[in-house]
């Protein structure tokens, strides 16, 4: 299935597996699930939650210091 | 997916617990571990008017308002601390927030600024430096914020250091080979004359909790990563203790633990060094405190 991620760098389409998670969609990116909260729309999501084929979903990077 | 702990919809996911907690769930397990901390490392003292750092980066902002209920429950007063290390792009947007927090509380605060306090800015301390701009951020920053909390007669000044703040530093020292400052680490300061003793209640939340907490809580934050940030040792750390953590859940708390249990033993081989006074007036451990040698430098 293809789910569109959004980062505060940059969007891209990703192809996963059905039955996928958010945390799978942020492990394709190359990205450590432990500095990114995601979003489904306005609503915060789970990293253990499925996605649908389609599904957009927007990652906030939550490190901030030096 | 629904709470471990209720019937409602479930929005956090603490993987260490393998715990599903709903918004009001979640919440409340972060105000009790904050609380619990203060509580079991007599951070708070009744009638103690607490010094708070706030950045209006999500963790200052969580301790601020975590404070504001302490505050409307125990007989404290607050005291807002920022520090403008001048960094351009960055600060303008963040300093708005922080004050904004402090009006919505009803919070006195000071702002300090580099500029105004040691003459440059951090952006001008950084064009044809010797050292990282981490090196020199933290040392003026942690005078400036001491001299403000003194100033203002603060009994303590809160830090909004969290979980991953305190793992990271641990690990930074232990990869340094510097136990003795290893052994300052803590939930608290030495309290020492010239010094507001630094404590941070959030050392047992870790960072992405602290800022799901401030976004399920409605907070204003700050949510940009520090332009400096990428070139400090502290983000090759952090990278590295995540990647841990994502194959161990649960090993930022075990490291945290370990070094609370192993700074027990060091703090007999490492007791408090006698403090002199620098002749810009701060005390410090040599015969030129660290801010003054940076000035000299610069």
């Amino acid at each position: 299935m293809r789910i569109e991620v959004k980062t505060p760098d940059k969007g891209e389409v990703v192809e996963l597996n059905s039955g996928a998670t958010v945390r799978d969609a942020i492990l394709k990116l190359g990205e450590n699930p432990e500095i990114y909260l995601a979003k489904r729309g306005s609503k915060l999501v789970m990293e253990i939650e499925e996605l649908d084929d389609g599904d957009s979903i927007e990652l906030i990077k939550i490190v901030s210091g030096g | 997916m629904k709470c471990d702990q209720c019937s409602n919809d479930a929005v956090a996911y603490l993987r260490y617990f393998n715990r599903k907690l709903c918004a009001d769930c979640f919440k409340k397990l972060t105000e009790q571990r904050f609380t619990k901390t203060i509580t079991k490392n007599k951070l708070i003292e009744r009638g103690h008017k607490i010094g708070v750092a706030v950045s209006g980066g999500k963790d200052s902002i969580t301790l601020l308002q975590l404070l504001g209920q302490h505050a409307a429950r125990y007989p404290i007063e607050l005291f807002g601390i920022v520090i403008d290390e001048g960094i351009n792009g960055y600060r303008e947007t963040s300093i708005p927030i922080a004050e904004k927090n402090f009006k919505d509380l009803g919070v006195d605060y000071t702002i300090l600024s580099f500029k105004d306090e040691l003459g440059k800015t951090l952006d001008t301390m950084c064009v044809d430096r010797q050292r990282n701009a981490c090196s020199y951020c933290g040392v003026f920053r942690r005078r400036l914020m001491n001299q403000a909390a003194r100033d203002a007669g603060c009994d303590k000044l809160a830090t909004g250091h969290n979980l991953d703040d305190e793992v990271q530093s641990i690990m930074m020292n232990y990869l340094r080979g510097d136990f003795e400052r290893l052994s300052r680490s803590g939930p608290s300061t030495a309290n020492q004359d010239g010094y507001v003793q630094r404590i941070k209640p959030m050392r047992e939340i870790p960072e992405k909790e602290s800022a799901l907490y401030a976004m399920l809580s409605g907070f204003e934050i700050h949510l940009e990563e520090c332009p400096y940030a990428e070139e400090a040792f502290r983000t090759t750390v952090r990278d590295l203790i995540n990647n841990m953590e994502d194959k161990s859940p649960g090993i930022k708390f075990s490291i945290l633990n370990g070094a609370d249990n192993l700074n027990d033993l060091l703090g007999d081989k490492f007791s408090p060094a006698e403090l002199k006074t620098c002749k810009c007036g701060e005390k410090t451990v040599t015969e030129t405190c660290k801010a003054c040698q940076l000035l000299e430098e610069l």
